[in-house]
């Protein structure tokens, strides 16, 4: 009778089994999973640099990222155009003065406005929203280069950065989305 | 066998099938795995973006975790659901979803949304925030989980001599705990 030695219920020897198992079946997906990478047509490197600069690289090695002291430059002499890419009701709570409000999730019935807005597709539009892994701004400045604007940057963690500088900070929903 | 002697299968009247708790937490559970491995698999790109998300891992254990995770995923559904190395996948599993709760809820404290990887100061009123349903969802698999966790390494039972004295229960009682459940 090879029971192995209970201890509170356990039993330990086949709590042993278990940990030996569980290593393997760990070791076994990292094993499959590197090697099915090798071979998938979406791969992906091993060891990636997840820092925005590099996520936000473009083809020709320039990054999209706009240093806050630079985004303040833009704002005090008027040459951007700031975009909001957080959903209405936080913009609504709260936002760069004059910013655009385009929610990365609705953009689609948003966007009529900015184009309407802003017709020079050599305008500087500075993207930004809340937190430093924030998808939206990357997604939306990616989709505005797409659409052909050429100086589209982001401002990482764009809203606590301004906030907690003590930029002004305007209040209230905007004008009207898609008017 | 030693141990059905007395109780005589089914008895008429009384006869309520044990049902088999342990198989089919097994199966859910299983099904889950195997289920959420295949997206995974599919778009390794995708599913890194949303480790990295989570803001935990360090960024050089992202891709890695984003490469191993799904398949690991993928090989304890299929132990779950074939009872191939039960006990391994029983321990795993739980360490996983304990581990995935406890990603949840430090980013529901921390106030990102794990979609995006951003801030959600206030939910917004039309759409509540998913990771509030999210944590009701994983408490679902924790219990799965500690379910099978329990039957398979504190009350083992069906089959190879479950030994009721290990547990200090008598015979009786053990044999008809299922009916509890129901």
């Amino acid at each position: 009778m090879s029971e192995g030695f209970v201890m509170y219920g356990l039993n330990i020897r086949k709590l042993g089994r278990a940990v030996f198992q569980a290593a393997a079946l760990a070791l076994l997906g990292l094993g499959i999973g590197m090697l099915v990478n090798r071979f998938h047509p979406e791969g992906i490197p091993l060891v990636a640099d997840w820092s925005p600069e590099a996520r936000l690289r473009d083809a020709s090695g320039g990054t999209m990222v706009l240093p806050i002291e630079k985004a303040v430059e833009f704002y005090e002499a008027r040459e951007a155009f700031f975009v909001d890419a957080r959903p209405a009701h936080e913009y609504a709570e709260g936002h760069v003065p004059g910013a655009l409000c385009v929610p990365w999730q609705e953009v689609d019935e948003y966007l009529d406005a900015l184009l309407e807005k802003v017709p020079d597709t050599n305008a500087i539009l500075v993207v930004y929203c809340d937190g430093e892994a924030c998808a939206l701004s990357e997604d939306l400045a990616v989709f505005l280069k797409d659409m052909g604007y050429v100086n589209v940057k982001v401002l990482v963690n764009g809203w606590t950065e301004w906030r907690t500088r003590g930029w002004p900070v305007e209040r209230g929903a905007a004008e009207g989305k898609g008017a | 066998m030693t141990e059905t002697v007395g109780k005589g299968g089914e008895n008429k009247g009384a006869g309520r099938r044990a049902i088999p708790w342990l198989l089919l937490a097994r199966l859910a559970l299983g099904g889950i795995f195997i289920y959420s491995s295949a997206d995974k698999i599919l778009h390794p790109g995708d599913f890194a973006r949303a480790v990295y998300n989570y803001q935990i891992l360090p960024r050089a254990l992202i891709n890695l975790a984003a490469i191993a995770l799904p398949w690991a995923e993928l090989a304890l559904g299929l132990c779950l659901v074939t009872g191939v190395w039960l006990p391994g996948a029983a321990l795993f599993t739980n360490l996983l979803l304990w581990a995935f709760f406890a990603a949840l809820l430090v980013n529901q404290v921390r106030g990102i949304d794990v979609h995006c990887g951003c801030f959600s100061s206030r939910p917004d009123p039309a759409s509540p925030p998913p990771t509030a349903w999210y944590l009701v969802r994983d408490s679902v698999f924790l219990l799965l989980g500690g379910s099978v966790f329990f039957r398979v390494f504190l009350k083992p039972r069906a089959g190879k001599n479950a030994s009721p004295a290990a547990d200090g229960q008598t015979p009786p009682s053990e044999e008809q705990s299922p009916c509890l459940d129901g």
